[in-house]
């Protein structure tokens, strides 16, 4: 019988003790919220003060250099990446000028240096984005990591910055890495333009496993200096695919001298080369070719009469002509063919 | 010396779905002393200039690539609209194709983002020169 208030007692205790802790704990949820607002108050008020320097720096005013206060690294470094993703030119170099002596990439690649996996690569994206010369070097190094992950974050933060550093470095990740570091590399190349077309060339203008990228890529660049390349290899290379981009790029660069070599190559032992010839020959726009893509029409791949049958068209009078003609042919799938390609060139604007 | 048609200020519509270029073409564009109206898509471009009391600008800054209707779109319609006044469009490095749509739906010149705002400035007194 005793024993049930001391039970009584041990649970009301008990009671008592969660009671606190809730309100405890309450407490301090209401405190942390206070804090947080006001922390979060006080960088919004930073921010906005912030924002308005980098503004005079927009507007190349000679507002001074930016004043770092404790704390503003974040909103500081988040106001230059914005800006920078806009601007060009000698203002862009005056933001850049600005995290360099803000401190914020030298702090980005003490963490590319010390940090874990993740923030090594939130500090490559975020030095990309700094667009900072002095990143170079560290991103290059990093090119070469163990981690796949890292070497493609790597490659697309040097693609933001200008210049020709690391185009070496570039090239080889476009030409000789695997899988999305290659891919990666190869944008960064196109988002360099002209800076990126004479390393290119060189592995453009020799045999080996890398003259089908250079190729690819120079095509994509417009860069009509490849045009000899890319005629020799449509020639004489060995390797299918090399044959095959050369032609591609040819029909990119769409030069009239690249007309001969492309009607040859409708002829070429390879269904795929003689695919990409018929298609760049309807962008070369050579009405001479009209004659070789009418034979190709005839071609036993698919593709490449529906290539052939496309280029007719683009090449005007004497294309038209020859695909009108097949209106009579005893191949069903070849009057379609024709009438259809008719058809798509009558309803383009 | 400042020009004459830099003193004179001019009414300008600023499209593009990316606040950041909206920010900074507001900026510079306004220490120009022009007066900046800005759009985050081609419908919203489209509301600032129908109806009673609507805007008139002197010239249409735009970017091609926007969700919904683009800029090559807008431009269309504003031409359609009888709006005959000067349209620089913003597009992408590399994208040729954007520039030759642009300017077969009545563009008069291209910039390339990221952008120089110098240059921009440039372009904008060029274009409202020629007007």
């Amino acid at each position: 019988m005793n024993a049930l208030p001391g039970a009584l007692a041990a649970v009301l205790a008990g009671i008592w003790a969660c009671l606190a802790v809730l309100v405890l704990l309450f407490c301090w949820l209401i405190a942390a919220k206070a804090v947080r607002e006001r922390r979060e108050e006080r960088l919004s008020r930073r921010r906005q003060a912030l924002s308005s320097s980098v503004d005079a720096l927009l507007a190349g005013g000679s507002a001074g250099p930016l004043r770092r206060a404790s704390g503003d690294g974040e909103a500081l470094e988040d106001l230059l990446i914005e800006a920078l993703s806009v601007v060009s030119g000698p203002i862009r170099e005056a933001l850049v000028a600005q995290a360099e002596s803000l401190g914020l990439v030298e702090e980005r690649l003490e963490e590319l240096r010390r940090g874990d996996r993740h923030r090594r690569a939130e500090a490559m994206e975020r030095l990309g984005l700094l667009r900072s010369v002095s990143a170079v070097p560290a991103l290059v190094l990093a090119l070469n990591d163990e981690e796949p992950e890292l070497r493609r974050v790597a490659a697309r933060a040097l693609g933001r910055i200008p210049g020709v550093q690391a185009l070496p470095e570039l090239v080889a990740a476009a030409l000789f890495g695997r899988g999305p570091l290659a891919s990666v590399a190869a944008h960064a190349l196109l988002d360099r333009g002209q800076a990126a077309v004479a390393p290119l060339l060189e592995a453009a203008g020799r045999p080996g496993s890398a003259r089908s990228k250079a190729l690819a890529l120079l095509g994509r660049l417009r860069a009509l200096e490849a045009l000899p390349a890319a005629i020799d290899a449509l020639r004489e290379d060995k390797d299918p695919e090399a044959r095959q981009e050369a032609a591609r790029c040819l029909g990119l660069l769409a030069h009239p001298d690249a007309a001969a070599p492309l009607r040859a190559a409708l002829s070429d032992g390879l269904r795929e080369v003689r695919v990409q010839a018929a298609w760049a020959l309807g962008r070369v726009g050579d009405p001479s070719a009209a004659p070789e893509l009418e034979k190709a029409l005839r071609d036993g791949y698919w593709w490449v009469r529906v290539r052939a049958a496309e280029s007719l068209a683009r090449l005007g009078e004497p294309g038209v002509a020859a695909l009108q003609a097949l209106a009579g042919d005893p191949e069903p799938a070849m009057r379609a063919l024709a009438a259809e390609i008719l058809s798509m060139r009558q309803a383009r604007p | 010396m400042a020009s004459a048609e830099e003193t004179k200020p001019s009414v300008i519509l600023a499209v593009d779905d990316d606040s950041a270029i909206r920010r900074v073409l507001k900026l510079r564009l306004e220490l120009r002393g022009h007066r900046v109206l800005l759009a985050e898509s081609g419908p919203q471009a489209l509301a600032l200039l129908e109806g009673e009391g609507a805007a008139r600008p002197d010239l249409v800054i735009c970017d091609v690539m926007m969700s919904g209707m683009d800029g090559t779109e807008l431009c269309r319609r504003l031409r359609a609209m009888g709006l005959d006044v000067p349209f620089l469009f913003l597009t992408l490095r590399g994208d040729s194709d954007d520039r030759v749509r642009g300017f077969e739906a009545g563009a008069d010149d291209y910039m390339v983002k990221p952008f120089d705002p110098l240059v921009l400035e440039a372009k904008v007194s060029a274009l409202l020169r020629r007007r």
